[in-house]
């Protein structure tokens, strides 16, 4: 694996390294709300120009990767996959909704996003804009979902 | 822009480490970028115009996905996903960036990427014998790419180029042998990798560090990867691929990501000093 695709050649060059690991390890499977959310954003990204009615934007496909790689910076594994909804001039909306409270993630482009949180119990609502640092959706969701 | 890690201070330029041979076989610095609304590929043909002269050969390649840091508190080991890993389903993910296209110069050393939502000017060894041109040199050839790139977009009215990450990678190749030329194992360049009975036959090492910006707010991260093996000839070569990427200051244009490449270039340096052995420094001729 490498964490880039764009250096040219150097790569291709590389000693030809073969490391296989072990097929009956199961503890980095892929993350259980890998597919849902996947799938939605697949779903999302394929939405027309317009796609509300207003003449809203496409949902790009900036937006859409910048979700996922929140979530995988933000949930553990096992954790409940969010609601997907677009929302009007090219963003989505990451919603969870439980007994205990509520949380709320609008994305508005990569590195803009505003946080709502509100717990069930007396405790004042969360509000606050997130640009790379996600601690605090960390934090909400391990109370809520 | 000032990066640093968590646990250590800033580093200030001269104390930046210096090797006379450098092993660099490729350096990549790049922007990804949004705002290109009226972007299709027959405008490429224009922006090709304004760099033939320079980069007169043309490749056509696949996009590029879209990667950004972002820092969370799940890192967890069962959660670790250091790239996700894969495509999306049916569903257009690809279909809006087009096609990347190489602008290489004539003698294929440089090349500029091109695609909807990136940009990137790599420099890359092709005979080994080549000497790294060095950052500074690099870094006033992109911010020319880039205004370049922004005069285009302009007079095309494709739309206003915004960052939404940089990112700078250094790729190093080298052979592990001693400074007299005879085989080596690994640790004798990497120190901390000691302890290990025999050569072992090859692998894989990767790992993760988040860098702070002046404010202690975690805005970018170095990606750190070591492979290893063995060539049919059977001498045995190391590829160290450091790549620093983070997410550019407040409302900065694209060429205000260039102090933060020139910040992710100074920890890509002194980590690669850091991480060698005082054997591979008197190889690579440390200044």
């Amino acid at each position: 694996m490498s964490f880039n695709t764009y250096t040219t050649q150097a790569l291709d060059q590389r000693p030809n390294v073969n490391v296989q690991t072990a097929g009956s390890i199961t503890m980095f499977s892929v993350h259980d709300w890998d597919s849902v959310v996947r799938n939605r954003l697949a779903q999302i990204g394929a939405l027309p120009q317009g796609w509300d009615g207003y003449g809203s934007e496409r949902i790009g496909e900036d937006v859409r990767w910048f979700a996922l790689q929140i979530l995988y910076s933000s949930m553990t594994k096992d954790q409940m996959a969010p609601s997907i909804v677009p929302i009007a001039g090219g963003g989505i909306q990451l919603e969870w909704h439980t007994f205990k409270g509520d949380i709320e993630l609008e994305i508005s482009r990569p590195n803009q996003t505003e946080l709502y949180v509100a717990f069930e119990d007396d405790r004042p609502i969360i509000e606050m804009p997130l640009s790379t640092d996600f601690s605090e959706l960390t934090k909400a969701l391990r109370e809520i979902a | 822009m000032i990066l640093h890690f968590p646990n250590k201070p800033p580093v200030r330029d001269e104390e930046l480490a210096s090797f006379a041979k450098a092993p660099v076989a490729e350096v990549s610095l790049g922007v990804q970028l949004d705002g290109l609304a009226s972007y299709n590929s027959l405008h490429v043909a224009s922006f090709f115009e304004l760099i033939r002269s320079e980069f007169p050969n043309v490749e056509e390649h696949g996009p590029l996905d879209p990667a950004y840091e972002t820092f969370g508190a799940s890192s967890n080991p069962s959660s670790i996903v250091f790239q996700i890993p894969l495509p999306f389903p049916a569903g257009g993910m690809q279909a809006y960036q087009g096609h990347r296209f190489f602008f290489v110069s004539a003698d294929g050393r440089r090349l500029i990427q091109l695609q909807k939502n990136r940009l990137h000017l790599n420099w890359r060894k092709l005979t080994g014998d080549e000497e790294y041109p060095r950052h500074p040199t690099l870094i006033e050839q992109f911010a020319l790419v880039v205004d370049k790139h922004s005069k285009w977009c302009a007079d095309n009215n494709l739309g206003l180029p915004s960052p939404t990450q940089w990112e700078i990678v250094y790729v190093n190749r080298f052979g592990l042998v001693a400074a007299d030329g005879a085989q080596c194992g690994l640790s004798d360049y990497f120190p901390w990798l000691s302890g290990m009975e025999g050569w072992t036959e090859d692998g894989a090492i990767q790992y993760r560090h988040k860098l702070l910006n002046e404010d202690n707010e975690p805005v970018a991260r170095l990606n750190t990867s070591l492979r290893y093996g063995t060539n049919s000839d059977e001498s045995r070569e190391a590829v160290l691929e450091l790549l620093v990427r983070g997410a550019p200051p407040a409302n900065a244009s694209l060429r205000g990501c260039i102090p933060a490449l020139t910040a992710g270039r100074n920890i890509i340096v002194n980590r690669f000093a850091d991480m060698t052995s005082e054997t591979a420094h008197d190889v690579w001729g440390r200044v």
